[in-house]
């Protein structure tokens, strides 16, 4: 009778030095002080997305960030104005040059400036005679108080979260120029990614209606892709949202610097160049509410 | 000792706000390693809680992205310094491998959240 049994015996008995030995190698793995230190660090970051999961972790960080924002904010923007300084006597030679383009550009801009402010009152008796309704966007104004703290990244830091009621997919503007979109929100500071960011895609057309997809690249520069062969991209021309994805329409995103067209290629790429330096940004503006 | 490592969390603090508003460079694991340097891994888990949790309150990151990616290039660092010679270049060469690792490891772990 005890025969048949004697194989499960052994083969418990095998199980039990198995274990055995489990037990002793990890004991000897945590024997180490550094290997204890690592399993204490894995613990710590197991418990510290526990309590982001429940968002407990507010509890801490929200006086956290009231208190420190004020610093974060006035060393920004003592970066920008030493930046500032720095551009001032690098330049001061090109300066009067520029200048004179200036002025020239200027008084460009305020004639073409004359004739839409009279399309604008035109198309507003329009809007009325028809009974259409403007679109009104209500903003929440926001001071930049940060970058990304990844040199390869391409984020801004706000000051305004979600004692501000933003809300993560918020658009960031400046007039009608798009920036970017908020991706994180924090008690008093929120997240926004930039044009520039590889994760951006927005549809996109050109002034002269030429449709593609606009594009951050390495987190430097945008580009503006799957342009078909055979429609005619300008340098010079503004590129807007097309209205798609939940983008609103007519919002600027930059204008086409260069054009790179290889025919053997099944879509045309060109170069896009925000309006605005994103480096230099001090003020921006959330849109509240759903995009 | 409690006055030093008093010392460090204050230049922890700065480091984090300084990364954050001037320059994106992670001052706060330099100043994690230089500890590591004088003193040891005494203290280091607490040194690298506080970055971690001060870095993500401030740059509006996940505190334990954060704290995995410190401890990883932390890790590097003390690897590499077990057995590759002891010099100055050698020390300054594993600095600037971890600061790469951190970064590279912390994008990677953004990418997850």
């Amino acid at each position: 009778m005890l025969r048949p049994l004697a194989p499960i015996k052994s083969g418990l008995r095998g199980l039990e030095k198995s274990e055995v030995k489990t037990g002793i190698k990890m004991k000897l793995l945590l024997n180490s002080p550094k290997q204890k230190t690592a399993a204490l660090l894995l613990v710590l970051a197991l418990v510290l997305f526990v309590l982001e999961q429940v968002g407990a972790l507010a509890v801490l960080q929200a006086p956290l960030q009231r208190v420190l924002l004020p610093g974060q904010l006035a060393l920004y923007k003592t970066k920008q104005d030493f930046e500032g300084f720095l551009a001032t006597i690098t330049e001061i030679g090109s300066l009067r040059k520029k200048e004179n383009e200036l002025l020239a550009e200027n008084a460009l801009l305020a004639a073409e400036n004359a004739r839409l402010k009279k399309l604008e009152s035109e198309n507003k008796i329009l809007r009325e005679q028809l009974g259409a309704r403007q679109e009104k966007r209500e903003l929440i104004i926001a001071q930049v108080i940060g970058q990304d703290p990844l040199f390869s990244g391409s984020k801004l830091l706000v000051d305004k979260g979600r004692d501000s009621n933003v809300v993560s997919g918020a658009l960031v503007v400046l007039k009608d120029i798009l920036i970017g979109q908020v991706v994180r929100v924090g008690a008093s500071t929120s997240t926004v990614r930039l044009l520039t960011d590889p994760r951006t895609k927005i549809p996109a057309v050109t002034g002269s209606g030429v449709k593609g997809i606009l594009q951050g690249e390495f987190g430097s520069r945008v580009v503006l892709e799957e342009v078909v062969q055979g429609e005619k991209l300008n340098p010079g021309e503004i590129v807007y949202t097309l209205g798609e994805a939940d983008f609103p329409k007519g919002l600027v995103l930059g204008k086409i610097t260069q054009v790179e067209n290889n025919p053997a290629a099944l879509f045309q790429k060109a170069s896009v160049e925000p309006l605005l330096s994103f480096k230099s940004l001090e003020t921006v503006f959330i849109v509240k509410g759903p995009k | 000792m409690i006055t030093s490592v008093l010392v460090f969390v204050v230049f922890i603090i700065v480091a984090s706000l300084f990364q954050v508003s001037l320059v994106p460079v992670p001052l706060g694991l330099v100043v994690i390693l230089v500890w590591f340097l004088l003193r040891g891994t005494k203290h280091i888990v607490w040194l690298i809680l506080i970055f971690s949790i001060l870095l993500a309150t401030v740059a509006n990151l996940s505190p334990w992205a954060v704290l995995l990616a410190t401890s990883l290039s932390s890790y590097l660092f003390v690897f590499g310094k077990s057995f590759l010679p002891a010099r100055v270049a050698t020390t300054f060469g594993l600095l600037i491998i971890s600061a790469l690792a951190w970064e590279i490891s912390l994008a990677a772990l953004i990418r997850l959240t």
